[in-house]
């Protein structure tokens, strides 16, 4: 409708008798009724552009994620075959407690807890010889004593141990099964890394360990996380435009089928609603002549619409005074509200959306939590911790993909977790957009009421009086 | 009488609308609700968001430290177990050897303990640190660890262990992320305003003085936005900032440091680096520092908003401007191809017509 009015100022083109007007009759209509669908060539031109941008970025994204991954690989892959040599490894056997195999310990910690060790041997030693009868509890009690000292400082020496050479206090309390399957980056780790890296989800599972690592970390962060954004606001409002359309016109099917309710109230609306543009358009004419501005443009700022709306009370009836005002104001194809059934429809087809929404990333989280039961066997609630803190990129870590197993994961669940992102978050996106088209559109609703309202009690009073 | 009825009818619309809402005000509804509205409207500035903020983070932080802390701990559960079965058995063997064979029995008792000791090392590097979920999940600690749900950081350093833990982050993240993304939101209008201002004053401070615009010449008042740069440089100084203090702190190299804060601030939050939350620090310094790291967290999300907001403007404007370049250009172009064009074809009619 605004691309009419454009059209008409821009070509000077005012018809005095509008029956001859460019407006055509299916464009209210076009996009709630299935069955009058004559969709503009406009609109499919700019669906589609909107589509070409997004495929575009995307693919950008990707191959910026796919470049990251095999810079992190090239950094950290090395890194990691030298920490493998110098790190404690000790592998954990579950199953078998009693055997507790091979521990290459490093040389100073050897050194260390051998000390402490033989101290403490010596000081059972000194409480065996030092009672004269050994009684069992009283004598397991004093040794319980003397291992849990040696257990605090041997706790202690490792913490610091592991520590120190792991450069920080990485999540110890919360760390996987083996700290040392971080160093095993392969291929997939590597881009699952760096697309949390962009999409600031940051498990740290995975995270770089050398200083170079960092440095890279750092500036791929500051490049990729507005580009990240961008896709996210660019497809997020495609898919939003799209989820919408395509629910108001089924909608709108099914209405039809049964009372015809939506489209007959359309055709009505738009009908009248011409009328009145034309009737409006003269007076308008003449009045925005002189300005540079077009006059929708100029709505939201008091002065104009007040010397008009002081005009034309006199000389119009009530219906059409509350009709002009608020058609005048930011009459957008969304959120043109003039009359109640209107604004019924509109509400009703925007509401329906969120939590159509809602539904559909519950479905994709437990979705989600079904595969990865199948593929890692966690818990039910693992599974839809781990993917609601995936998708609103909080991204604790501990229930990464491939941290429980020792010998790493499989790369099938490392991928799956890196399309399971990155669709998950272009669902979200949209479900945000969706969201606040609709808080946007509530408020801007119950503002005009309120204005409605206190015009409509404004009227009656001085029409009286004139 | 038509161009009477304007200001009579306006003058008699002003009021009207007085009366009218007088009298709407005298009703006792209208009154609530008009002071809902302003709550709403206070709640929706800056005092107000922050202030929910900083609450919601509290109430989080005490609800997870009750849920947490008297989560039963397994892994100390099985380092209780291991120390009695090890005493258990230097028992049995002070028992079985003959006491006075020395050597014998500090030998075995030497094997005993070994053992313990690589169960020890193993549980240390699978996350056992000897403390119980009450020493972990202290105030500042769940303070860092709802802070960090609900601004989507997610560190990681300490995570809820038992089921309830878990479901209660969900509902919890659920509620917390609207309300940070309107302080997000919020925050950075309030900032950016307030940067834009000091950027101006400065800007007309520094050009008064130039002596050439004191003639009394009306320079037409270019809106003036605060370019990219100086945004960078607001965020890079508080990057510095925060790099000097935990590198202070914490004794991690610059590096490091950096890395933990541009890592914080970007909202990735791997949790290798936290500050506060190494292992063997002391319980008792760690708490200044958890509520220090909180406020920075806080202040630095609030100056993220603010550039992105200033950029954001920026950008816009820069790209029009580089649109209406772009469009002269062509224009100009063109222009001067059809010029050029003409030119030639009129050489051409006069080649033909001298010609002729």
């Amino acid at each position: 409708m605004d691309k009419n009015k454009k059209k008409n100022h821009v070509n000077g083109k005012y018809k005095k008798n509008g029956k001859t007007d460019n407006y055509r009759p299916d464009d209210d209509v076009v996009t709630t009724c299935c069955f009058c669908v004559k969709t503009k060539k406009s609109k499919k031109k700019t669906i589609v552009a909107g589509c070409i941008t997004n495929l575009g970025i995307f693919v950008l994204l990707l191959a910026y994620t796919l470049l990251g991954a095999f810079i992190f690989l090239a950094i950290e892959g090395n890194a990691s075959k030298i920490h493998q040599k110098t790190l404690a490894t000790t592998s954990y056997q579950a199953s078998d407690n009693q055997k507790v195999p091979l521990s290459k310990i490093n040389g100073s910690i050897t050194q260390a807890s051998a000390e402490l060790r033989s101290q403490t041997v010596e000081s059972i030693w000194e409480i065996t010889v030092s009672l004269n009868i050994l009684y069992k509890e009283n004598w397991t009690r004093l040794a319980a004593q003397e291992i849990a000292r040696f257990q605090e400082k041997l706790v202690a020496r490792v913490a610091a141990d592991v520590s120190a050479q792991y450069g920080g206090a990485r999540a110890l309390e919360s760390a996987p099964a083996l700290v040392v399957d971080e160093y095993d980056w392969n291929f997939a780790k590597a881009f699952l890394y760096s697309l949390t890296v962009l999409t600031t989800i940051g498990y740290g599972s995975v995270a770089p360990k050398t200083a170079l690592g960092k440095a890279v970390t750092i500036g791929y962060a500051v490049v990729g996380i507005p580009l990240t954004l961008l896709y996210l606001s660019v497809v997020g409002a495609l898919l939003s435009r799209l989820a919408r359309s395509v629910f108001s016109r089924a909608l709108c099917c099914c209405l039809c089928t049964k009372c015809g309710y939506c489209c007959l109230d359309e055709r009505t609306m738009a009908s009248k609603e011409r009328k009145e543009k034309v009737r409006r358009h003269d007076d308008f004419r003449n009045q925005t002549l002189h300005l540079q501005e077009p006059y929708y443009v100029r709505s939201p700022s008091g002065t104009i619409i007040s010397a008009s709306q002081a005009h034309t009370i006199s000389t119009n009836s009530i219906k059409d005074k509350s009709q002009s005002l608020s058609f005048l104001r930011d009459c957008d194809s969304m959120s043109c509200t003039d009359t109640d059934s209107k604004v019924s429809l509109r509400g009703f087809s925007i509401l329906a959306p969120v939590s159509l929404c809602l539904a559909a990333i519950f479905t994709y989280i437990f979705f989600g939590a079904l595969v990865l039961y199948q593929l890692e066997g966690w818990s039910p609630i693992d599974g839809v911790y781990f993917c609601f803190m995936s998708l609103s990129t909080i991204g604790f870590g501990h229930l990464a993909p491939g941290a429980t197993q020792k010998n790493g994961a499989s790369s099938g669940t490392v991928w799956f977790c890196s399309i399971y992102i990155m669709t998950g978050l272009a669902l979200t996106a949209m479900c945000f957009n969706v969201l606040h088209d609709e808080i946007v559109h509530r408020l801007k609703h119950h503002e005009k009421v309120l204005k409605a309202t206190t015009q409509k009690v404004l009227t009656p009073e001085f029409l009286h009086r004139s | 009488m038509d161009h009477h009825h304007p200001l009579h009818s306006s003058n008699h619309g002003s009021n009207r609308s007085r009366d009218s809402t007088s009298t709407m005000e005298s009703d006792p509804r209208e009154k609530i609700k008009d002071c809902f509205r302003k709550f709403i409207a206070f709640m929706f500035t800056q005092v107000g968001v922050g202030a929910l903020v900083v609450c919601y983070a509290i109430l989080g932080a005490a609800g997870f430290m009750h849920i947490e802390k008297d989560n039963p701990d397994l892994q100390l559960e099985d380092v209780k177990n291991w120390r009695l079965n090890c005493a258990e058995k230097l028992w049995n063997i002070t028992i079985n050897v003959n006491i006075f064979n020395e050597t014998v029995w500090m030998h075995k008792v030497n094997n005993v303990l070994k053992l313990f000791q690589n169960n020890i090392t193993v549980a240390v590097h699978t996350g056992y640190s000897g403390r119980t979920a009450e020493d972990i999940w202290s105030f500042p600690a769940a303070l860092m660890y709802s802070l960090s749900v609900f601004t989507m950081i997610g560190y990681g350093n300490v995570v809820p262990k038992s089921v309830w833990g878990k479901i209660v982050t969900i509902a919890y993240a659920c509620f917390g992320i609207p309300i940070y993304i309107l302080y997000f939101c919020n925050m950075g209008k309030v900032l950016a305003k307030t940067f834009k201002w000091l950027y101006i004053t400065a800007h007309e401070c520094s050009r008064r003085e130039d002596p050439l615009f004191e003639d009394g010449e009306i320079q037409p008042k270019r809106k003036i936005t605060v370019p990219s740069t100086a945004c960078l440089w607001v965020i890079s100084f508080y990057i510095l900032t925060g790099t000097i203090m935990f590198g202070a702190w914490e004794k991690w190299n610059y590096l490091d440091s950096t890395y933990f804060c541009v890592i914080s601030l970007c909202k990735i939050g791997f949790g290798d680096f936290v500050p506060g939350a190494n292992i063997s620090d002391s319980a008792g310094g760690s708490h200044l520092k958890l509520v220090i790291n909180f406020i920075y967290v806080l202040l630095g999300m609030g100056l993220v908003a603010m550039c992105y907001n200033l950029m954001c403007e920026d950008v816009r404007v820069k790209v029009r401007e580089l649109r209406e370049d772009l469009k002269n250009c062509l224009d100009d172009i063109t222009l001067k191809i059809t010029v050029c064009m003409n030119d030639t074809k009129y050489y051409h009619q006069k080649q033909s017509r001298n010609m002729k």
